[in-house]
């Protein structure tokens, strides 16, 4: 019996009912005689020049490279202005921006997951957009795709990726590793857009992926469209029978995902300046100023989302109100959210009614939301301020709502 | 360690003495033999005149001036950088033997090293330990543990900083080796890798180990790194050949202690026979009770060992009746297993070291180097399977100068009986082989396969020592999971091949044990996937602690049971069916009357009810049904049976042959485990017609029965064709090599079963030869001793010819 036999027979792969000495099925020597076919057939064609020929690229030391260039829509020219706005890159200036999309042999992530198909993208001069796919017909080309990929991007590049913190970028960093690769990509800086949509979405969202977002903010519907997921087979058929058909479908799908990340690297900055007719969640995107050190950006995006902002954005905007001594905002910010339920805004009522409109009555009915430590200090002094005033029972919304009739 | 005050020594020498000479006096008739080692002193070296001026400091600061002959060794070993292995006893200061050349490395930045452990808890102990020394001398070394406790925000940093990683095999194999990019740093600096409790990696286990190291040598290859390996191991018989296998490559060895050792008193005990007729003794667990409950009200330590979870549960429970009865105070006795949470481990280990605990009761769980603290006495409940784990466990009692005793308190199993009848063998004996298979087929290629995810494969490249796996190779490819490119095999699926192979063999994950009564339905415990078919029924008793809690649902796919305290006075135990069919024969022997055979089998476990027996009568007071899936494995066995036409001349019915047929299976796997050198639960038995057709158990009767595929019982003389045959099968899927050397020796195993029959002292049979008889012979009209010999002697007339290739 040969090892194959056993191994099948071990594993259960065949019925444990064929008996003893008898060797595998019919179905299973065909299964195993296709195989061995199969990979007889791929080793003759799949070649890096066949893959050229249907991909409309040429071959460049083994790998296939398609080059393109794309033109954006007449209402929505590429300007290189403000593509820093953005809480992550502000200051970049006009960088060198390249976005990058990969495909791989797999989603489950670790070394053994190889990237077939990377495409990357750089703006021109003439508002357009050079697009080139760098493509593997096999592995043995793949030290040489990973440096030209490396030579292509450059040392100054930003590089803008959709989930590439995550998913392109370690992969890419472990096959260059296992190529030594170097340098490799490890020193660029990145911008995961990702990180951009969700933060600014997800509230409103159904979901995050790169397609909701080119459908919701850039208006395009994919048509025919192969998804990613079925990358790792498209490729698998190309080896196995030489089959280009399904990694054009892939090459083509690569190149959309490039491009919206560049369309939708032009809106972003837009819409987190405040400029957008979508529901986004301003308390988000404000935070995101506010915690880069932007406080100006997030004052501007918190006051023009000022009626729909969370508990948290809205105290942070009332504590930049209170700072600036604006202390009339600040009030009113405070009284909204505590009616609204925020114990917070309404230990900041209670301070500075006490403190600043020396106010100890109207102090007292807010006292109630301070933290319990805080709580029973406030409330003694707050008691002994107003000595004979009316004992408030326990603050509650009913409560608040009264004091604020 | 700081010296133990001579005042304290002398009065506990006089305690345990004291209890050693009562039981003597007391039980003379009990104790079959006695053993004395005498106490050693120790034996000291210079410190390595090389050791960096840091280490000494530290090494000074607690209190080590000079090393022990060993651990001299040991650094000269990895100065002259050769591989080595460290065997010596509990307690010796093995660790130094490999902390002190590590650190060494480490502070002279000559490189980074990998500690791994078999289990997360000993690495945890581990670092603390490290952690002690580099507080001690101000060292600066980063030691961290890399398990799966560890957040992902702190990975990186031990990637990058750590100079100590300090693992276990499942991570490495998981999650390290299939990132090996990440690690690149610290594997391109890595200078040692360290296997402590080297003797857990056999087997099964072992063999998956063996097969690691290939992986990890063959990715640190890419790095250009080829470190030191240190392995540290229990004493058993073959450890540099363990390591040798493990590794691949020749391994020195360290076997002579210098640590010194008090006095070590060793009993053993036999239970007294309560019923001559039957062979009855008095229960090994009753012995094990009184002796610990002496040594208790003696005022001292110890600690019990026995041989199933739940003998702990139910030994913890009449210990706790008796020291334990009164609730305000704080328990003296304690359980500890595999299956409880970590933290109550923890907690149950913190009170041992301190001293809060008097009495524990443990299975293997504590065999290992957990750190116990010092005990007095150490009983065994039991023969725990092996010379090297019976030294391995007694080894827990026992300080540095202060007299120890040990008592193995036999059962009635003959392992057991054999032992405390034939003690000159126990103490002559040499400690079992370790025995490993790194090239055992489906392990093999489970590793070829997490390889070729790690970096392709090039044509005719070896895998460790196993040479080219280009068919291997071809399989895979044949399946898809490989692509062969010009002469390399690259990984094209989209998978995590390491998800799929679990190296304790069982891929399916635990089971969680929940209180449904606790809010928030608490976990209160962890049962492997091996176990829980026979543990986590519905009816089960489960217990924690000696605490009683019924399984009321099992849900088998979503791996949790739902239990609820319950005050039950009886436990349960599962009655368990096995049913096998010959698939194929590598090798088959014609004997004068009989044949014997060797290949490959498809088992079947039937999980058939389960029997409710009451506490301190033992009795049966019920049944119960269990449904549960049957599990099913392939694996190698060896059988026998008889040629056509003995049968029939032999036996007046077929219920006598079947009755036979058991005894003879029973007596033969108890030698045979003892002859491979195994433990008897990596052994599997069964008589059945080797197609899978009947199968026979032995019923509540003491009866042989004759159960059909379903599982209910057929008459034997009913069936057309009956060829029972006796099997014994490696107890783990695809066989880690058991079968085939008792297939080579089967004369030896039908010989030494013959013997064990023959000589014992029972009248109609008994557990210790062919197993327990519970009809009386004159209601079942003839002597089930008698027909195992007749079947015995059947298979033990000499091989005619061999049939090498059936």
């Amino acid at each position: 019996m040969t090892i194959a036999d056993r191994l099948d027979r071990l594993r259960g792969r065949t019925p444990a009912g064929t008996g003893t000495g008898q060797s595998a099925t019919l179905d299973d020597r065909l299964r195993r005689a296709r195989g061995r076919q199969g990979a007889q057939v791929a080793r003759l064609s799949p070649t890096p020049d066949a893959l050229a020929a249907s991909l409309g690229g040429q071959v460049v030391d083994g790998v296939v490279q398609v080059s393109r260039r794309w033109l954006p829509p007449a209402r929505e020219p590429f300007g290189d202005d403000g593509l820093d706005g953005l809480p992550e890159v502000l200051g970049c200036g006009d960088a060198d921006w390249v976005y990058l999309d990969t495909e791989t042999t797999g989603l489950s992530g670790g070394v053994g997951t190889a990237v077939f198909m990377v495409g990357v993208a750089r703006r021109d001069r003439l508002g357009g957009l050079q697009v080139r796919q760098f493509v593997l017909a096999g592995f043995t080309a793949e030290d040489a795709m990973l440096r030209q990929l490396v030579q292509w991007i450059g040392p100054h590049a930003v590089v803008v990726s959709y989930n590439g913190r995550c998913f392109d970028g370690p992969l890419l960093q472990a096959r260059m590793r296992l190529h030594r690769v170097l340098p490799d990509l490890g020193g660029l800086r990145q911008l995961d857009l990702m990180y951009t949509v969700r933060r600014a979405f997800r509230a409103h969202w159904p979901d995050c992926r790169l397609q909701t977002a080119e459908r919701r903010l850039l208006g395009y519907v994919r048509r025919d469209d192969l998804p990613g997921s079925e990358a790792p087979a498209a490729w698998h058929d190309w080896l196995r029978r030489g089959d280009a058909c399904m990694l054009a479908d892939v090459a083509r799908h690569n190149l959309d995902d490039v491009v919206t990340l560049a369309r939708l690297h032009q809106r972003l900055p837009g819409i987190y300046a405040g400029r957008h007719a979508d529901a986004v969640d301003e308390g988000a995107i404000g935070r995101a100023w506010w915690q880069a050190g932007f406080d100006g950006r997030a004052l501007a995006v918190w006051e023009g989302g000022l009626p729909r902002l969370d508990e948290r954005a809205g105290l942070q905007l009332a504590a930049i109100y209170r700072r600036a001594g604006d202390w009339p905002r600040a009030e009113s910010l405070w009284l909204r959210l505590a009616r609204a339920g925020s114990r917070s805004a309404a230990c900041e009522l209670s301070k500075y009614y006490e403190h600043r409109v020396r106010d100890p009555r109207r102090a007292l009915r807010f006292a109630d939301g301070c933290a319990d430590s805080d709580r029973t200090v406030r409330l003694a002094r707050l008691r002994r301020k107003l000595l004979g005033g009316p004992q408030l029972s326990l603050w509650s919304p009913t409560s608040v709502a009264n004091a604020m009739k | 360690m700081p010296p133990e005050s001579p005042a304290r020594v002398d009065q506990d020498v006089d305690r345990v003495a004291g209890l050693a000479a009562r039981l003597q006096a007391r039980y003379r008739d009990r104790i079959c033999a006695e053993l004395t080692l005498p106490a050693r002193a120790a034996h000291t070296v210079e410190l390595p005149a090389t050791l960096l001026p840091s280490l000494r400091r530290a090494l000074a600061a607690r209190g080590v001036n000079r090393l022990y002959t060993h651990q001299g060794e040991a650094w000269d070993l990895a100065q002259a950088r050769r591989h080595f292995v460290v065997v010596t006893p509990t307690a010796s200061g093995k660790t130094l033997c490999y902390n002190l050349p590590v650190l060494q490395s480490v502070c002279s930045g000559e490189g980074k090293a990998l500690y791994l452990f078999p289990t997360k808890a000993l690495a945890q102990d581990q670092v603390a330990e490290l952690l002690e020394l580099n507080r001690a001398g101000d060292l600066g070394v980063r030691a961290y543990t890399f398990d799966g406790d560890t957040p992902g925000d702190a990975r990186k940093a031990v990637r990058t900083r750590g100079d100590i990683v300090v693992s276990n095999p499942d991570m490495l194999h998981q999650a390290i080796l299939p990132h090996h990019t990440k690690w690149a740093q610290f594997f391109e600096n890595l200078k040692y890798v360290v296997l402590d409790e080297m003797h857990t990696y056999r087997g099964v286990f072992g063999s998956h180990v063996a097969n690691l190291i290939r992986r990890l040598r063959r990715v640190l290859a890419f790095y250009g790194a080829d470190p030191l390996f240190v392995f540290c191991s229990a004493t058993i018989a073959n450890p540099v050949e363990l390591a040798t296998r493990l590794l691949g490559s020749d391994v020195s060895a360290v076997t002579r202690s210098g640590a010194p050792q008090g006095e070590r008193r060793l009993l053993l005990w036999n239970p007294p026979v309560i019923n001559p007729d039957l062979g009855i003794r008095a229960s090994a667990r009753s012995q094990t009770n009184r002796i610990a409950r002496l040594a208790t009200r003696g005022g001292l330590k110890s600690i019990v060992f026995a041989r199933s979870r739940l003998m702990v549960e139910v030994l913890t429970k009449y210990l706790k009746d008796v020291f334990d009865a009164d609730p305000r105070r704080p328990p003296r006795v304690a359980a500890y297993r595999g299956g409880y949470l970590p933290t109550q481990r923890r907690d149950t280990e913190q009170r041992l070291r301190s001293g809060g605990i008097d009495c524990v009761v443990s299975t293997s769980a504590l065999e290992l180097g957990v750190d116990i603290g010092g005990l007095d006495v150490c009983v065994l409940n039991g023969y725990p399977g092996s010379i090297a784990a019976t030294w391995q466990r007694l080894g827990r009692a026992g300080r540095r100068n202060r007299t120890s005793l040990g008592v193995l308190v036999a059962g009635s199993e003959p392992l057991d009986q054999y032992i405390v009848r034939n003690p000159e063998f126990f103490l002559a004996a040499s400690p079992e082989h370790a025995r490993i298979d790194p090239d055992q087929l489906l392990v093999l290629l489970d590793h070829v396969r997490c390889a070729a995810f790690e970096l392709p494969f090039a044509d005719g490249e070896r895998f460790g020592d196993h040479g080219a796996v280009t068919e291997l190779l071809q399989y895979l490819a044949d399946e898809g999971v490989l692509h062969r490119e010009g002469d390399a095999w690259h990984w094209i699926t989209d998978s995590y091949p390491a998800n799929a192979v679990s190296l304790r063999s069982v891929a399916e994950g635990n089971f969680l044990v929940i209180d449904q009564d606790r809010d928030g339905r608490q976990i209160i415990a962890e049962v492997d996937f091996s176990s829980a078919p026979e543990t986590l029924y519905e009816g089960a008793i489960y217990m924690v602690q000696a605490a009683p809690y019924q399984v009321e649902r099992l849900d088998w796919d979503g791996r949790k049971a739902f239990v609820r305290p319950t005050r039950a006075d009886y436990y349960t135990d599962a009655v368990v069916y096995t049913r096998l069919k010959i698939l194929e024969r590598f090798a088959e022997q014609m004997l004068a009357r009989a044949r014997t055979a060797h290949g490959e089998v498809h088992l079947v476990k039937r999980f058939a009810g389960y029997k409710k027996i009451r506490y301190y009568t033992h009795e049966n007071i019920g049944y119960g049904n269990i449904n549960l899936p049957d599990q099913e494995m392939h694996s190698t066995a060896v059988w026998w049976e008889l040629r056509p036409g003995e049968l029939e001349q032999a036996f007046a019915s077929r219920q006598e042959a079947l009755d036979g047929f058991l005894g003879a299976a029973y007596a033969m796997h108890h030698v045979a485990a003892l002859q491979s050198m195994s433990e008897t639960s990596d052994l599997g038995r069964a008589v059945g017609d080797g197609d899978g057709r009947w199968f026979a158990t032995q019923g509540a009767s003491g009866r042989g029965q004759m159960r059909d595929v379903s599982g209910d019982e057929v008459a034997p003389d009913h069936q057309g064709v009956f060829r029972p045959a006796v099997f014994l099968y490696d107890a783990y899927p695809g066989g880690i090599g058991l079968s085939e050397p008792l297939y080579l020796r089967q004369a030896d195993v039908v010989r030494g079963a013959l013997d064990l029959v023959n000589g014992c002292d029972c009248r109609y049979g008994c557990p210790a030869c062919v197993g327990p008889v519970l009809a009386s012979d004159e209601q079942r009209g003839y002597s089930p001793r008698v027909l195992a010999i007749v079947v015995l002697e059947l298979l033990a007339h000499g091989a005619i010819r061999a049939v090498p290739d059936a």
